[in-house]
């Protein structure tokens, strides 16, 4: 599903940010990236959003290489990736409602079909209630919800999670991650980039540790005594 | 497209308007504010065009003929006439004419002159461009049978110069006028656009295309430049109309007498109108279009 292959990254100053990174994500798993600030999680992200392209190496997402693909077909690869961003991306003067209905405007679908569909994810993420709040009227992990409403509203086959919890409370992290695992029961692939061991520890996943540009570590739960993150 | 989503677009391109409303003031007036000192520019430019064209008519030159002219001298000059494109018109006043007329204007100072009219017989020429007098001038001097031009040299040079500093004041203004709205709508629409990034970020990672993307922000162009023309127009016509007015009310008989000659609004309007819209409408576009471009490189 997800898959990289000798991915390195050497930003125009310099930075070599990845260094020959190799991994395989496969369909349906649940992994955690983890590493310290400046290892090269943010980066890994932006080439899988294709925001930035690799320096050398080939990373295949859904069977597309992403070396292959035209910049007209960028945005249709992002429809099959559902993003949650720490500092949640919510388009402030929209309601919840209009927040998640944006992402299936955007795919071009049927009106009929979005007035069925996001009441019904907003009530999976539990802000049915909710829905004609615009974002400041609502919590941090409120926000976080509409946001992952956003990001499964449209069924994408992968869910990518930038620090989902990095801006929210701890008690209410946990029901975040909690809500992406049973996303990823209905055979959804999730990667989520994380800081926080206890999270990492409590769902016991798949977790890729990145440690100066390299996978440090590649192994299910969290590892011994030396990790740095 | 589907038609409920390019529903959806337009409608969110008067919804940002109303968002982002102060900015949407502020691109309005300074387009209309540039569309009515380019449409003012404008009207005063015809409006003395056609003042001068009017003073032109009236000055006349007159060719004074010798008292000995045969009729194969006539028939010579009035083939020179017609072969002198600055001509307009010519009426030939024969001596016995000039008596008839001068006795009108004089009584009986004139009478009994009958028996040895002193006066001469005259062609009365009105050109169509009086500032290509001297090149017809020349002209006509090599005929002999022509005694004395009487021309009015110094009204037309001076009119000449009249309608050169227009047409230069005019041009001059008008392009000024166009290079400072396309800057300031452009920033104006940067800013709005820079308001946005955000939203337009999202939409770039949820997928949207380019074209998806730009078509709210040209709605909120295209209907900006539409509101900015209708203001623009209504003042232009308010002004306008207040200003033929005001003339018309001038003691001074030579003001008056120009009036007469301005342009009627009708029949400008429809003219000023479409180039109003047309102006606005792309100014609106392509501002809108052009700025958004830097915010698409997600």
């Amino acid at each position: 599903m997800i898959e990289f292959t000798s991915v390195s990254k050497k930003y125009p100053n310099g930075t070599k940010a990845l260094k020959d990174v190799n991994f395989s994500i496969s369909k349906g798993e649940f992994v955690f990236i983890v590493g310290a600030s400046g290892a090269g999680k943010s980066t890994l992200i932006k080439l899988l959003l294709r925001e930035i392209s690799p320096t050398t190496g080939e990373i295949v997402v859904n069977g597309k290489k992403y070396s292959e693909l035209k910049p007209k077909q960028v945005p249709y690869l992002r429809r099959s990736l559902g993003v949650v961003f720490q500092d949640f991306r919510l388009i402030p003067n929209m309601t919840a409602y209009d927040n998640v209905a944006f992402a299936l405007r955007v795919t071009n679908v049927a009106t009929q079909y979005i007035r069925k569909r996001v009441p019904y994810v907003l009530g999976l993420v539990g802000l049915a209630d909710k829905a004609h709040h615009i974002p400041e009227q609502l919590s941090g992990g409120e926000q976080q919800r509409v946001a992952l409403a956003r990001a499964f509203v449209t069924n994408p086959p992968i869910i990518i999670a930038d620090e989902p919890t990095g801006n929210i409370d701890p008690e209410l992290s946990y029901e975040i991650v909690d809500l992406l695992n049973e996303i990823n029961r209905c055979g959804t692939t999730i990667v989520m980039v994380t800081h926080e061991h206890e999270l990492v520890k409590e769902f016991n996943k798949r977790v890729i540790t990145i440690d100066e540009g390299r996978v440090a570590r590649d192994a299910l739960g969290v590892g011994g005594r030396n990790e740095i993150w | 497209m589907r038609f409920g989503s390019f529903k959806y677009l337009v409608k969110q391109g008067f919804k940002s308007i109303w968002l982002n409303r102060l900015m949407s003031v502020a691109s309005i007036g300074v387009l209309a504010a540039c569309l009515l000192l380019t449409g003012s520019a404008y009207l005063f430019s015809v409006n003395v065009e056609a003042i001068v064209g009017y003073v032109e008519k009236q000055n006349e030159v007159v060719l004074i003929l010798r008292d000995d002219i045969t009729q194969d001298q006539m028939n010579e000059l009035s083939d020179a006439f017609t072969s002198v494109d600055n001509i307009d018109s010519v009426v030939y006043i024969s001596k016995e004419q000039a008596l008839e007329d001068s006795v009108k204007e004089f009584g009986s100072l004139m009478e009994g002159l009958e028996e040895s009219n002193p006066l001469p017989a005259s062609y009365r020429l009105k050109l169509k461009d009086l500032s290509l007098l001297e090149e017809t001038e020349t002209v006509l001097e090599k005929y002999p049978q022509i005694e004395t031009i009487k021309a009015p040299t110094s009204v037309a040079d001076t009119l000449t110069s009249v309608k050169q500093m227009v047409s230069v004041f005019g041009v001059t203004v008008v392009s000024i006028l166009t290079v400072v709205s396309l800057v300031i709508i452009s920033n104006t629409i940067k800013i709005s656009l820079f308001n946005r990034r955000k939203e337009i970020n999202i939409m770039k990672f949820v997928g949207a295309t380019d074209a998806f993307i730009r078509f709210p922000f040209v709605v909120e162009g295209i209907i900006l430049g539409i509101i900015s023309s209708g203001i623009a127009y209504g003042l232009v016509y308010g002004g306008y109309r207040y200003v033929s007015d005001w003339l018309g009310k001038m003691q001074s008989s030579w003001i008056s007498d120009m009036t007469t000659n301005i342009i009627p609004f009708s029949q400008l309007n429809i003219k000023l109108l479409a180039a109003f819209l047309v102006v606005g409408i792309l100014t609106g576009m392509l501002g809108s279009s052009a700025s958004i471009k830097k915010y698409l490189k997600v």
